[in-house]
């Protein structure tokens, strides 16, 4: 054979190897095997009889041949000569965004995950672990050191966690109040104010914007990381593979007081004890109807989890009885146990939450973030310690909470009340002769320049809708999509703030606020605001 | 003349476009995100090594533009001592999730592994494969002299006076494997 002959073959293969792979990519994606959606058409797009731009009269359902084909409806194209349509719903910008790195159980996921998008292989999991669980045990062993001194340095990146405290300011049960902002501002800026001075496509172009989404730091397992202080009161939460990422000080109090609507006159009813299954009859026999002392039994009653249960399925070195409500709702509060809203697939695309408190949750017409459940009964029943997972629960077990037990415990959570905040009138309005100027001035703003009123409105000052805020203005990255109001009624209590703790304080709600509104705050402005809401 | 040197090179011909093929296939398809089925297990292992410095993306791609890079260097037998270095660097490296990813690749280390252990140790065929066919050109002087223009059949069946055939003093005037391949 000629020399040459030889290279033209060597050529050949090559570009037919090019070829084949790409054409098999574009057969593969928008399969149901495979992660990248198919770009502008259906899935079953080969099962179309004709092409679509043929069959253009409309009402030819006397065809024959589309008579008994059930066909994927794919939308029109509207485009008028050289005038391209963009379509209503651009799916995604895969430029900008990555595919959900490959993965399997135990896998170290990105920090950045909102720069990510794709589905997952399926939405149902499975008890299975990728290896023996001795070698899973030796693989958290090695690699939890690792990820952890990595997401201290990377929350360090995101906040500066000084612990200072604002000077007089305490929770209900007494926990000093950390002062803010904490988001670090990017190097090229100095100040809040200049940074809130630009365009959100300005702060965009630039990737400027420190209040970012927050991932679990292990998403690959994800399921509920509790704080360092519950831990240690309850070393059988504490995993083998990760731990809580921001320091106790920026969480809420452990235990918190339980206020109970029915018996205002007591205060804390627990007198600053964690209700457990041993002491609730104790504390509260004589102030429950038997209804709400069973619900409160159940609240309390741990149930088998996707990761906390008995089989080797499980992210804790012995065997575990499971998580209750109260484990993560402490005192129908919360203590800052955050989790993966299961609200979407793949697990990688939800959203990081932190646990909300119970308190005044009778106000409120939404519950969760994401998933517009509308009653605590309901809430109760569908509350999904298994990720939502019903593929996991014939290992695991059940949940066995049968519609009256939930009702009970919906009877329970409906008694829970806010904290005190005697500075307020009937009308939720600061009283003049109780409120400083300072707290005056932030309610004015709140009602006034600020706008939080238009959402933050009632007697839980929340509006029970949700709201897209649009935060990916600000950032190349996933949007996020709709997210009810979060009362704000107690809200010095349960920091982190937002659905995934992105804002540590007061402070960085109220610059975040500030930003995604655009309402070019001063910096005694947003004191004001801070102040007032130290009140409510 | 041509012809009869054939039998004696066709072996490393065929394993060299086969190593080109491979490699060059593979690694396009990490090109590719979701396409690859080794994509885990690759990207893991270069984000382990470089301590999650490098992102999965970013770490398939380099693993892909090397993979391209050496399939390339076999199929069209060009910078063979380029090809030989990437081509070990390489083969370490996929030997490094025995190392890293141990509880991924082994059943009970290190005399069991599963299936993804079992296709990494396999690798070593490659490794010996490679080895094959660039060593020749890599080090031309230190390589047993094969294939002799003068007399090949018997330089090949019978070295001269029964000496070792890497005697080079013994076979003065030697082709070298590769440099001659006739395809
Ligand atoms: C990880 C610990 C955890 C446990 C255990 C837990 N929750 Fe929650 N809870 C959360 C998180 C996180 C959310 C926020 C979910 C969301 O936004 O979608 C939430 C939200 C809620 C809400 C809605 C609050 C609001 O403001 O929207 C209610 C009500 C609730 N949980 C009740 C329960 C009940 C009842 C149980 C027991 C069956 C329970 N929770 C167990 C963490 C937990
Ligand atoms: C367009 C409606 C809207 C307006 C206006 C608005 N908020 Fe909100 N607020 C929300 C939504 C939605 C959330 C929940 C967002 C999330 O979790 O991602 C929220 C959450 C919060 C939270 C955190 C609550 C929690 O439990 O984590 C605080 C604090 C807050 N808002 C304060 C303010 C202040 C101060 C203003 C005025 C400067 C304001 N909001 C204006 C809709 C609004």
């Amino acid at each position: 054979m000629k020399p040459y002959m030889s290279k033209i073959l060597q050529l050949l293969l090559v570009v037919a190897i090019v070829i084949g792979v790409n054409w098999s990519y574009d057969q593969y994606r928008g399969t149901g095997l495979s992660r990248v959606p198919q770009i502008g058409a259906g899935r079953l797009e080969a099962a179309t009889p004709e092409d679509p731009s043929t069959s253009e009269t409309e009402g030819d359902e006397s065809s024959p041949n589309s008579e008994n084909l059930r066909t994927e409806v794919t939308r029109k194209d509207y485009s008028v000569g050289a005038v391209e349509n963009p379509g209503s719903v651009a799916p995604f910008i895969e430029d900008e965004l990555m595919l959900y790195p490959t993965l399997t159980k135990g896998m170290r996921t990105p920090f950045d995950l909102w720069r990510y998008y794709g589905r997952g292989v399926s939405s149902f999991g499975s008890p299975i672990l990728p290896m023996r669980f001795e070698q899973w045990l030796e693989f958290h062993r090695k690699q939890k050191p690792d990820l952890m001194s990595d997401v201290e340095a990377y929350m360090a990146s995101r906040f500066d966690f000084s612990e200072t405290p604002i000077i007089g300011e305490f929770m209900s049960g007494g926990k000093p109040i950390m002062e803010g902002p904490v988001a670090r501002l990017p190097q090229s800026v100095s100040t809040y104010e200049e940074l809130a001075s630009m365009s959100p496509s300005e702060i965009k172009e630039q990737d400027l914007f420190p209040y970012k989404p927050l991932a679990h730091p292990l998403q690959s397992v994800a399921h509920m990381v509790f704080p360092d202080e519950w831990v240690k009161a309850h070393p059988e939460h504490k995993r083998i593979d990760l731990d809580m990422d921001f320091p106790s000080s920026y969480l809420p109090e452990f235990p918190p007081p339980m206020f109970l609507s029915t018996h205002k006159e007591l205060g804390d009813v627990t007198n600053g004890r964690e209700v457990t299954l041993d002491n609730y009859y104790e504390i509260f026999d004589g102030l429950l109807t038997p209804e709400q002392m069973e619900g409160l039994k159940e609240l309390l009653r741990p149930s088998p989890t996707t990761w906390f249960n008995h089989t080797d399925h499980r992210i804790t070195e012995k065997p575990s009885k499971g998580v209750a409500c109260f484990d993560c709702h402490v005192n129908g509060h919360t203590n800052g146990a955050f989790e993966l809203g299961p609200d979407s697939r793949p697990n990688m695309a939800r959203l990081r939450t932190d646990t909300p408190t119970m308190r005044g949750n009778f106000n409120l017409m939404q519950l969760s973030s994401k998933r517009s459940i509308r009653s605590m009964d309901h809430f109760s029943e569908v509350e999904e310690y298994f990720d939502g997972d019903p593929g996991m629960q014939q290992a695991i077990g059940p949940r066995a909470a049968k519609r009256e037990v939930t009702n009970r415990m919906g009877d329970m959570n409906s008694i829970l009340d806010y904290p005190p905040a005697p500075k307020l009138n009937p009308l939720m309005r600061l009283i003049p002769e109780l409120a400083n100027e300072s707290e005056l001035r932030g309610e004015e703003l709140f009602h006034g320049k600020a706008q939080c009123v238009k959402c933050h409105s009632g007697p839980a000052f929340v509006d029970d809708y949700m709201h897209d805020l649009r935060v990916e203005r600000f950032y190349v990255g996933r949007p996020e999509g709709p997210i009810k109001t979060f009362p704000l009624r107690g809200i010095k209590d349960s920091p982190p703030y937002l659905h995934d703790g992105r804002c540590p304080t007061l402070h960085d709600t109220v610059e975040f606020f500030n930003l995604v509104l655009e309402l070019n705050l001063t910096s005694q402005e947003k004191d004001d605001l801070v102040a007032y809401m130290l009140c409510l | 003349m041509e012809k009869k040197q054939t039998p004696n090179v066709a072996s490393p011909t065929f394993l060299r476009y086969a190593l080109g093929l491979v490699y060059f296939h593979f690694g396009i398809l990490k090109f590719f995100p979701d396409l690859s089925p080794a994509e885990m297990l690759a990207t893991q292992t270069v984000m382990s090594m470089t301590q999650h410095w490098m992102d999965a993306s970013t770490a398939l791609w380099c693993l892909a533009v090397l993979e391209c890079a050496i399939g390339l260097g076999f199929i069209f037998n060009v910078l063979p001592r380029v090809t030989f270095v990437l081509f070990i660097g390489h083969m370490i490296g996929t030997f490094m999730p025995l190392f890293v990813l141990t509880e991924f690749t082994f059943k009970f280390a290190p005399f069991a592994p599963n299936v993804e252990g079992q296709y990494i140790f396999k690798n070593i065929v490659f490794l010996a494969a490679g080895w094959t066919v660039l060593l020749p050109n890599v080090f031309p002087r230190r390589v047993p002299r094969l294939v002799s223009t003068a007399n090949t059949d018997e330089s090949i069946s019978k070295p001269a006076n029964g000496a070792p055939m890497t005697d080079k003093r013994k076979v003065p005037s030697l082709r070298l494997q590769g440099h001659s391949l006739p395809v």
